[in-house]
């Protein structure tokens, strides 16, 4: 293990010890608060100092750092935050060993963040078939994971595109990720959807080039039907968790549809992907604040935020303009690097419809969602607190680091 | 009730019917009058049920109308903490429902009026039931809140108050029909949208049936009534059938003829109960009241000649609103419930699937608890038919689970509810776990007692304490003043000052009129502004009469302005003129609204309105300019005066014959030429007498003609009935011409009658030279509410034409010799001369000035003078209240501002009007000389010691009193619920029928007064509080009045308004309780 990667692994190591010791170690809320913030600081000034040398590793684990520190810069001294808290750094510690580790190393910390992920479902979701399901998918994941390290380059292949398939989540392998989305609360939900983003967008990076026109080709079909189910789910979503999880499973479908089209994956994919997951993430991290302050997350049931809490209506109206615009930023930044030639043969009506899909049931879902939340009458017997400073400045580095990613980077 | 199969087999009774129009009225009561926007009345909005106390009349107006009668409490505390709420007056307010008891909580002893006063100021701290564990979540000291919840849950009373799934159903079970209709309870609890297709297709309906010439194409058939009208057309209109209705065209082909006979078949099918039909017809009548109020205005107007020509009423209105909500509760109905649409089956569905229905309502409303969905079969909430009898079976264990879980949110409630209140007395939960519980018990049990929703009333009778103690207060200088006047016994010798002028009682006089006084030897009066003559006014070259004067009078008298005697040609040239540009505009109107002209026209003219549009909008002031200029150089000037004078019968006669005359003489000389012109006077005379029908045809005295004109008895007989049919001279048309000319103007006697009432009850005391007698109108641009700014006294009309009418009557010498004869001698120098200020400009502009005599000319200039200063004073200080008006205190042009103000057609606020009034003085002016009332005042001018025996002060309790008491209940209604009784905002306002306005392309007509009247932005501008009438008279003489008349014992012993008294003896103010009890206020301030 060279200087870099064992630099790498003590990064990730230092916030996964810490989120375990904070289930023993018994500090005052605060202290834990500001340690965190302080590790997160000093991991972010780590990995400048490590020379990461490949850029999109770098970005995605910029892109996990920040938004760590946004979510930890929103915890209070709640039980369910005290929980939260402690997650949270278990949860960066993996993906950051995930990003920045190498091979078996990275693997191992996959299998952790897996193995996490399925405990905490099963800790706090009733077993259903469903659940049974996704229990399923994570123990395929955790020895496809394993297995391929060992095996030659076609199960390499086939273990990183489900993997990939899994954490970029599509129709039908989106369980494990709404089930995790479901079953976490607060803060934990936005931090996972970046996350398992990031994780995907990793995934799909060490694969990307290795996909066969075949697989290609299948997973373009699967990326329009994954689009049209994850829009009409949404729309029918009540609840604020699920419906962003839909939201994100119909337009994660995109980068898988639009992977055939654009040739340069790193350029523009992982950009969009990270843009997707701030806005995503964002839109879950607002949702949070207003469970955490009326216990509500049903859409519908809690209506003119906007009026009561201007903040948090304006922070909500502009990730939601910016999600309406997701689709075609893909589009500004790929057509930079889009060869002509390469053009020439794509199935534009598939691409299209994917396109049609997302962008128009999204403009439905999400104008839906805000009226839903953001406008209408505002209830009487609620009272209304807006955003606090915190939760205010954890929305706008969400809002800036999606754009930055997907406009500017 | 009669049985459906009864009525459709065996037609209706009379007595049936006559049974159910008298229920349709009674229900027609909640709904107030709308009338045209044209003619803008203020009114209240509760006008029907003013026969009830206001606190009462605002609850049945929220059950029907949705309203609300109060200010947010917030708000009331924002005017707490600004001071204009008095600590003193929130006691004194509270002593009234306050009980002789105290709790002990922690180491304090809480009196119940400690107790009220906190959670009046404070608030209860209640909140929603879903939203309570998440804010107690947040709370500090957890382990302390968790102790103190589980104290309060264990309390034995919050125990049985528990909440069940089957409180739903119960509840519903009692409103239906009561508070909702099926249709509303279709949306409410099923999720359907019957009562938005209802409104829809009534709105749609309606509005082109009442319109007044606005739509293009006017709708076919209305002469059928509106019943009739709807019968027949609805059968080609397929929105029924794409609204699911099926056998849709038979269906209304089969309706009854007769409306009454619909509606009766109608509730048998829905199958209301007959004690519940007045309320189930006020319910509808309410939902699109605004609609309502008009067509009941409309209906009551026997001679407007819409309503003659396409006749409308309540009946005939709901008629067809219950075919639509009939079928399409039962199509609802059927699809969610697969029950028949009836008031009985939903009835005996609440019944039977009570548990099943509660988990649907908690679901709908509140959301379940989530221990409760995830056992719960969700896909039930989406499926059609709902699944609500699956539901009812629920297993018990998870029934009592949801007892539980909303028993323990109600703990975190008043867990909440207790910890606020704790904290208004500076206790912490600690301090309330020491407590005993049976004192936390009675605590809560006082909560519940005064609920938020009744802080109203005790705000509002603050609110008003705190005002009339403090607004009594700036009268003291005055009355000082007063005391001393009186004291005297020796009045001083009234000098004549250098003009008097003559306002309305317009709150928006006040400024204007006290500028005037500054300015220098001007006195003013404040008189109703249709100065007491209630006429029909008829414009030149008007076609349309309009009352004026309030609505509460009904006018006998016209008059009509003509031209002056010299301006015969003039005058001809004026109605070629109009004639001209009437072709013009109906022919551009036509080349609109065509459905092919449109293309071409915007290719070939479109250009031209251009320039209004961009004038308008870049330089409004300059366009209008140019515009007035350009008018000038096209208009005709005309010299106009009013028909005062009544003509006599025999005069009347005359002129009618006279014409007549004329008429035979033309056709003679048409038909005979010079033969015809040398028929003699007599023989012509004859001819009209004979069509008249005055003297018979087979007279032999008819031979000279017969002989002089070579006609036979037959040409003769000819030549009779062409005069009879082609122009109209017979007895007939005689007749209706003299009942024209005789019903226009006033005899002399009362002419002076007028006359005097109007000097007396202004309490002259000497004539200036000139008097003004000031009407006043507003000037804006594209604002449908323009005549709410105009006098409401005039029925929303600008109130010139009383001026003027009321100045010819004033300066005739016949008048001023009667009124001598009577002790009332105006001088022969005193001129009465008319004017009219315009409230949104400041510019008073003077009529009539060729009636002025020469030797007046030097007071003429002066005042113009004076009156041009006062409107720059006051338009400045109106400016400075005006929120979009920055740099109100530099030096500008005040007139030329209020100016732009007036034409820019983006000015959703020209003026304020009247909002912002608070009172309505009746008193010497010296009693509000020289106080900055900031146009907040009605003032009448009054004097009590030359009213005896009081009957000037009945005239003004009985009419401008009412008035002022109709616009101050529509501003108060239009601030606290600027939905339910005010129009919402201007700027997404739609005019519609040339009625009213509505929003967009379908809603209610909007009732009361835009937002922008009556907030400055998110703030109420008025500050809505009842009248304060104050009145300077004895307070026997005031009770006695009041107990004269119903209509005031109505308004003050309901409490619609406030009637103060400054006693002429003690010169202290007096509240009116009852005739014998006085409420003195501020004893000791004056």
């Amino acid at each position: 293990m060279d200087n870099q990667s064992f630099l790498a692994t003590i990064i990730a190591l230092i916030p996964l010890a810490l989120g375990i010791s904070w289930n023993f170690v018994r500090l005052p809320f605060s202290n834990i608060k500001i340690i965190n913030s302080a590790v997160i600081l000093v991991a972010g000034v780590l990995l400048i100092l490590s020379g990461e040398s490949e850029p999109v590793t770098r970005f995605l684990a910029t892109v996990v750092l920040l938004s760590a520190f946004s979510v930890m810069l929103c915890l209070e001294e709640t039980q369910q935050d005290s929980d939260n808290i402690s997650s949270s750094m278990v949860i960066l510690g993996l993906t950051l060993g995930i990003l920045l580790s190498q091979e078996f190393v990275s693997k191992l910390f996959l299998c952790g963040a897996l193995g996490y992920a399925a405990f905490s479902l099963i800790k706090e979701k009733k077993r259903s078939f469903r659940t049974t399901l996704i229990i399923i998918h994570f123990i395929i994941a955790f020895t496809l994971s394993l297995i391929s390290s060992l095996g030659n380059e076609s199960l390499q292949i086939i273990s990183g595109l489900f993997l990939a398939i899994t954490f970029i989540p599509l129709v039908p392998f989106h369980l494990p990720f709404v089930g995790i989305i479901e079953s976490n609360k607060g803060t934990l939900s936005s931090f996972w959807i970046v996350v398992w983003l990031a994780i995907g967008l990793a995934q799909l990076n060490s694969i990307h080039s290795s996909l066969s026109g075949e697989i290609l080709y299948f997973i373009g079909w699967l990326s329009l039907i994954s689009a049209i189910y994850a829009s009409l789910a949404a729309l029918g979503q009540l609840k604020s968790n699920l419906f962003v999880a839909a939201a994100t499973v119909a337009h994660a479908s995109l980068i898988w549809g639009l992977i055939n089209v654009f040739p340069n994956f790193p350029k523009w994919g992982v950009a969009f992907g990270a843009a997707l997951a701030f806005v995503l993430g964002g839109i879950s991290l607002a949702f949070s604040f207003v469970r955490q302050r009326y216990g509500w997350q049903t859409l519908g049931k809690l209506p003119g935020l906007a009026s009561k809490m201007p903040k948090f209506g304006t922070a909500m109206a502009l990730l939601v303009s910016f999600a309406l615009f997701l689709p075609m930023v893909p589009l500004f930044t790929g057509l930079i690097t889009m060869p002509t030639i390469e053009t020439a043969n794509i199935e534009f009506t598939k691409l299209f419809i994917i396109f049609l899909a997302v962008w128009l049931g999204g403009g439905w879902f999400l104008l839906k969602m805000l009226h839903q939340t953001a406008f209408g009458t505002p209830r009487n017997d609620v009272p209304y607190s807006d955003l606090r400073l915190n939760e205010y400045v954890a929305l706008t580095a969400f809002l800036l680091g999606a754009g930055y990613s997907g406009l500017l980077y | 009730m009669s049985t459906l199969d009864e009525i459709k087999t065996n037609a209706p009774s009379e007595s049936q019917r006559t049974e159910l129009r008298s229920f349709v009225n009674l229900a027609g009561e909640p709904v107030s009058h709308f009338w045209p926007m044209k003619t803008f009345i203020h009114h209240n909005p509760l006008h029907g049920l003013e026969r009830l106390h206001f606190e009462k009349a605002i609850e049945e107006a929220e059950r029907f109308l949705g309203g609300k009668g109060f200010l947010p409490n917030d708000e009331y505390r924002k005017y707490f903490k600004q001071g204009r709420i008095t600590e003193d007056a929130i006691i004194d307010a509270l002593k009234e429902i306050s009980k002789d008891a105290s709790i002990s909580i922690g180491e304090k002893n809480i009196s119940h009026l400690e107790f009220l006063k906190a959670v009046l100021v404070d608030g209860v701290g209640e909140m929603a039931l879903d939203v309570a564990p998440a804010v107690l979540k947040s709370s500090k000291n957890p382990s302390e809140i968790k102790d103190l919840v589980k104290g309060i849950q264990d309390l034995t009373k919050s125990k049985k108050r528990k909440e069940s799934l089957q409180d739903y159903s119960n509840r519903e079970k009692g409103e239906l029909g009561v508070k909702y209709t099926l249709a509303q309870w279709c949306d409410k609890s099923l999720g359907t949208d019957v009562n938005h297709q209802l409104n829809s297709e009534v709105i749609k309906w309606v509005s082109g049936f009442l319109d007044e010439g606005h739509g293009p194409w006017e709708m076919p058939s209305r002469e059928k009534t509106f019943y009739g009208n709807w019968k027949e057309l609805a059968q080609e209109d397929a929105s029924g059938s794409l609204l699911g209705i099926s056998d849709w065209k038979n269906k209304i082909g089969n309706l009854p003829d007769r409306p009454e006979d619909a509606i009766l078949e109608c509730m048998s099918e829905l199958s209301i109960p007959k004690e519940l039909w007045i309320d189930y017809f006020s319910l509808h009548f309410s939902d699109l009241a605004g609609w309502t109020g008009f067509l009941k205005w409309r209906s009551e107007q026997v001679n407007y000649e819409w309503q003659t020509a396409y006749p409308i009423d309540l009946i005939k209105y709901i008629a067809v609103r219950l075919f639509y909500e009939k079928e399409l509760v039962n199509i609802a109905c059927r699809t969610r419930l697969d029950i028949p649409g009836t008031y009985t089956s939903i009835q005996a569905y609440l019944n039977n699937f009570s548990v099943g229905y509660g988990i649907y309502k908690d679901h709908q409303t509140r959301g379940l608890p989530e221990e409760i969905e995830d056992n719960t079969d969700m896909s039930i909430f989406a499926q059609e038919p709902l699944r609500i009898k699956e539901l009812d079976q629920t297993d018990p264990g998870l029934i009592s689970k949801w007892e539980q879980i909303r028993g323990k949110q109600k703990s975190h409630v008043q867990t909440l509810v207790v910890l606020h209140i704790a904290e208004s007395f500076n206790m912490r939960a600690k301090d309330l776990l020491k407590s005993d519980p049976g004192q936390l018990e009675t605590l809560l049990e006082w909560v519940e007692e005064f609920p938020e929703p009744e802080h109203g009333p005790v705000w509002l009778k603050a609110l008003e304490s705190s005002f009339i103690k403090d607004f009594v207060k700036i009268f003291s200088g005055n009355i000082e003043k007063l005391k001393k006047i009186d004291a005297s016994k020796e009045q001083p010798a009234e000098s004549r000052p250098l003009s008097q002028s003559i306002f309305c009682i317009d709150v928006r006089s006040e400024g204007f009129r006290r500028h005037l006084e500054e300015v220098g030897g001007n006195e003013t009066f404040g008189f109703a502004g249709f100065f007491g003559i209630p006429i029909c006014y008829q414009q030149f070259s008007s076609e349309h009469q309009t009352d004026q004067c309030p609505v509460l009078l009904k006018p006998n008298h016209v008059i009509k302005e003509i031209p002056r005697a010299y301006q015969a040609n003039a005058a001809k040239e004026f109605l070629d003129g109009q004639q001209l540009a009437k072709t013009g505009h109906t022919l551009l109107h036509d080349l609109k609204e065509n459905v092919v002209t449109p293309y071409v026209m915007v290719e070939a003219i479109g250009w031209f309105f251009g320039f209004r549009l961009f004038g308008q909008t870049l330089q409004p002031k300059f366009f209008k300019k140019a515009l007035s200029w350009m008018k000038e150089r096209i208009d005709i000037p005309l010299s106009t005066t009013l028909t005062v004078d009544k003509i006599q019968r025999e005069e009347a006669y005359e002129m009618v014959a006279s014409k007549h005359r004329e008429t035979i003489y033309r056709l003679l000389i048409q038909q005979y030429g010079p033969l015809g012109a040398s028929v003699s006077h007599e023989q012509v005379e004859r001819l009209r007498k004979l069509a008249m029908s005055q003297i018979e045809v087979d007279s032999p005295e008819n031979q000279e003609l017969n002989q002089l004109l070579q006609w036979t008895d037959q040409d003769l007989e000819q030549f009779i009935n062409l005069l009879q049919k082609e122009f109209d001279v017979s007895e007939r048309n005689a007749d209706r011409q003299m009942q024209k000319i005789t019903q226009t103007g006033f005899t002399v006697d009362e002419q002076a009658h007028y006359v005097e009432t109007a000097i007396r009850i202004l309490g002259f005391k000497t004539f200036a030279r000139l008097i003004l007698l000031s009407a006043h109108g507003s000037t804006s641009d594209n604002n449908p509410y323009e005549s709410a700014l105009d006098c409401g006294a005039c029925g929303g009309n600008h109130g010139i034409s009383n001026a003027r009418a009321l100045a010819l009557m004033a300066n005739k010498p016949e008048v001023r010799q009667l009124l001598a004869t009577k002790g009332l001698k105006i001088p022969e120098d005193t001129h009465f001369l008319p004017g009219q200020h315009d409230t949104t400009t400041d510019e008073v502009e003077l009529f009539d000035l060729e009636n002025v005599p020469a030797t007046h000319r030097k007071d003429l200039i002066r005042l113009q003078r004076d009156l041009r200063e006062a409107g720059e004073k006051n338009s400045r200080e109106r400016l400075a209240r005006m929120p979009d008006e920055t740099n109100a205190n530099g030096v500008y042009s005040a007139l030329d501002r209020t100016k732009n103000r007036s034409i820019d057609w983006s000015q959703v606020r020209p003026e304020w009007g009247l909002s912002g009034h608070t009172a309505f003085i009746a008193g010497r002016r010296t009693l509000t000389q020289g106080l900055n009332l900031e146009g907040r005042t009605f003032l009448h001018s009054y004097d009590y010691s030359k009213d005896p025996e009081g009957k000037y002060l009945e005239i003004i309790m009985t009419a401008p009193m009412i008035v002022g008491q109709w616009i101050n209940m529509e501003h108060y209604f239009s601030t606290v619920d600027t939905k339910a009784y005010g129009a919402g905002s201007k700027a997404y306002h739609n005019v519609v029928s040339n009625v009213g306005v509505m929003f967009g392309t379908q809603s209610d007509l909007c009732v009361g007064l835009p937002i922008q009247t009556v907030f400055d932005g998110e703030k109420p501008y008025h500050v809505p509080m009842r009248l304060f009438v104050i009145i300077e008279a004895p307070l026997k003489m005031i009770a006695e009045i009041i107990s004269r008349h119903n209509i005031l014992q109505c308004l003050t012993g309901n409490q619609w308004l406030h009637i103060v008294a400054l006693d002429p003896e003690t010169m202290e103010f007096f509240l009116f309780q009852s005739p014998d009890n006085w409420q003195p206020i501020n004893k000791n301030s004056c």
